[in-house]
């Protein structure tokens, strides 16, 4: 009874983080760039267009040795604009995974 | 150089090895966790997979998608789609934080735990795909196609391939994507996305296309290269709800089915509907393919590739000379795929018993004699096959000339849908007698139509869903087959795969009795005997 109510409060609880930073964060900034640029998942039909067919960058073989973490990542492909907005949802989502883990951390939740 | 090749994460994690260029093994995870479509770290797999090429280590492990690509088009839909994608977000940003972003930690430590320490890359979804399709293929250049629901940006691809290089060059991007389209169909009509879809293929002849008209006007603008966007306003899966939208369900006249509930004429005109407009998407991006790169053969593969019957009309229609289609066309080819990438070496496919090992022993006689007393045989020998088709390793046979075989199958044994075919295997020197097949079709991956009859394996357009089994691919199935030839005067079995309802086609032996125990089979023939219960 008492772990099914952690459960339920832990689930909240991560829930509830989730929202204040998809409120916080992402639908803000979300809304913002909607203004500024053009839609990155293009939901519109052009009729005027032939084909929607893309050329597509060519597959690089990165190796083994190329560790293609978060920077080079987003030099490469032109989205550095992204990391700090990643930076942060990947902390709150790496909190809320942690606490999905273990009850006791869940305490930790109210210190912030 | 041993390369492994690994798909997982996603669903239907598998691992193939390759061994200086030749492919050694490949299986999928699913067989051995006995969870269907399993996606968790295909430990089992490897496993199986270094036991049959007897290595205890890799020189190189190559993972089928680029995580961080994925990622990033996943924070490009929750601020795309902002203030609606909470759901979405809220499923998937916990699951991200803690594995999937730092995937080369995660991978690296599941290899560990395998004693495999080795240099580990990434390579792009659909060039795993492409290059699954074209590196077995028998053709020297080949127009290459892939088609699936999405990997990393991508939902479709367009390349060439020749001799040992493959060029992707053109593509369709993430949500405008034909498998989506399809699964959010498979989901409407009340069966479940990514394992549905065949289920729906069976029922599309059970219908009439009314609704084609409808998809194309609203639902997607198609222009004559096959290339296309997706409406966006009628389907849910950008935030996270149902494959549909309420205004998806206001245009097709009514509420998605209740899994399970009574099948009526209205689903089975949505499934031709859906199923006639895949196949003119299909055809006309191979038509596409065709011109651009000056080529009459193809290479298919992805997920929408397993769509047998599209993929049959592409030959009988002209749209391509010849067609080659990766058996595990899904994310289990994926795995294949993307040690292919690194060897880029022409490999065979054979009879695609690439699993682990058994006893190939058969009493054939035994099976022959069942076989005429109307008896259904689950036949158990050799290699267990990699991708989603029983070829004569794990199989069910039955006569598919006794017009109460379909029934009996499926009350028996299969207990599925009663709409949905069996498919049948032929001798294929004897093909073209028995069916209407451009070339051959050893992994059962496209669909002909049937010339004499054959009730037991014949869907209700006419056409079947061939195997043709050659003695150089499957030895014993083909032994077996010409002596049920001799014995009955026909060259064709039903075959259907080896498992019950819901779960995973069977791998070893103990998983063969089992089932066997718990259904309706007659006959199991395993190492060389003939088992009665």
């Amino acid at each position: 009874m008492i772990i099914r109510f952690f459960m339920l409060f832990r689930r909240l609880l991560s829930l509830s983080v989730l929202l204040v930073v998809y409120l916080g964060v992402v639908a803000p900034v979300g809304l913002v760039l909607g203004l500024v640029r053009a839609d990155p998942l293009q939901r519109h039909f052009e009729p005027e267009r032939t084909s929607y067919w893309e050329d597509r960058e060519p597959d690089v073989d990165l190796g083994p040795s190329a560790h293609p973490e978060w920077w080079t990542f987003g030099l490469a492909r032109d989205k550095l604009w992204l990391l700090p907005v990643v930076a942060v949802l990947l902390s709150v989502g790496m909190m809320v995974a942690v606490t999905e883990g273990s009850v006791w951390l869940a305490f930790l939740y109210p210190l912030f | 150089m041993k390369i492994l090749g690994i798909s997982a994460y996603y669903h239907d994690s598998a691992a193939a090895l390759i061994d200086d260029g030749v492919l050694v093994a490949a299986a999928q995870e699913e067989r051995f966790s006995r969870v269907k479509h399993d996606a968790r770290f295909p430990a089992s797999a490897i496993g199986a997979c270094l036991e049959r090429a007897g290595v205890t280590s890799v020189d190189r492990v190559v993972y089928y998608e680029r995580p961080l690509l994925k990622f990033e088009r996943l924070v490009e839909t929750w601020l795309a789609t902002a203030p609606y994608g909470f759901r979405h977000f809220a499923a998937a940003m916990p699951v991200w934080s803690r594995e999937r972003v730092f995937l080369r930690r995660t991978l690296q430590r599941e290899l560990a735990a395998l004693g495999l320490a080795c240099e580990l890359s990434f390579c792009s979804h659909h060039h795993s795909h492409a290059a699954s399709a074209f590196y077995p293929s028998p053709f020297e250049r080949a127009v290459v196609l892939t088609i699936d629901g999405v990997g990393e940006w991508e939902t479709a691809t367009l390349g060439v391939g020749q001799g040992t290089e493959l060029t992707l060059d053109r593509s369709l991007r993430f949500p405008h994507s034909l498998g989506l389209l399809y699964s959010a169909f498979t989901q409407y009509c009340g069966f479940r996305v990514n394992n549905g879809e065949y289920k729906l293929m069976g029922l599309a002849a059970h219908g009439e296309p009314v609704f084609a008209e409808l998809i194309r006007d609203h639902l997607v603008d198609l222009k004559a290269d096959g290339s296309f966007r997706l409406c966006l306003d009628h389907f849910g899966f950008l935030t996270g709800k149902a494959m549909v939208s309420p205004s998806f369900c206001e245009l097709f006249g009514g509420p998605a089915r209740e899994p399970e509930s009574e099948i009526t004429q209205r689903h089975c005109d949505l499934a031709a509907s859906i199923q006639q407009v895949t196949e003119l998407v299909v055809a006309r991006m191979a038509a596409e393919g065709v011109r651009r790169y000056g080529c009459r053969d193809l290479c298919l593969a992805g997920g929408v590739a397993l769509n047998a019957v599209a993929n049959g009309k592409l030959v009988a229609q002209g749209v391509v000379d010849r067609l080659w289609v990766q058996p595990a066309a899904g994310d289990a080819g994926g795995a294949l795929g993307a040690a292919l990438t690194v060897s880029r070496s022409r490999i065979s496919m054979g009879g695609g018993d690439w699993g682990p090992r058994q006893s190939t022993e058969v009493d054939l006689e035994g099976v022959v004699q069942a076989l005429l007393a109307g008896e259904v045989v689950g036949l158990f020998q050799g290699a267990m096959e990699f991708g989603p088709r029983a070829l004569g390793f794990r199989s069910i046979l039955a006569d598919p000339r006794d017009p109460e075989m379909q029934e009996r199958v499926n009350r028996a044994v299969k207990k599925r849908e009663g709409f949905r075919p069996f498919a049948p295997a032929v001798l294929e020197e004897h093909a073209a007698q028995w069916f209407e097949l451009s070339g051959t079709s050893p992994h059962m991956t496209t669909v002909g139509r049937v010339l004499k009859p054959l009730p037991a394996v014949t869907h209700v357009d006419g056409t079947a869903r061939v195997q043709t089994v050659s003695e150089r691919d499957n030895p014993v199935f083909y032994a077996l087959l010409t002596r049920w030839h001799a014995a009955s005067g026909c060259p064709v079995l039903l075959n259907t795969s080896f498992n019950v309802r819901g779960q995973p086609i069977v791998a070893t032996p103990e998983h063969a009795e089992a089932c066997f125990r718990s259904t309706g089979i007659d006959v199991l023939a395993i190492h060389g005997r003939v088992l009665r219960l």
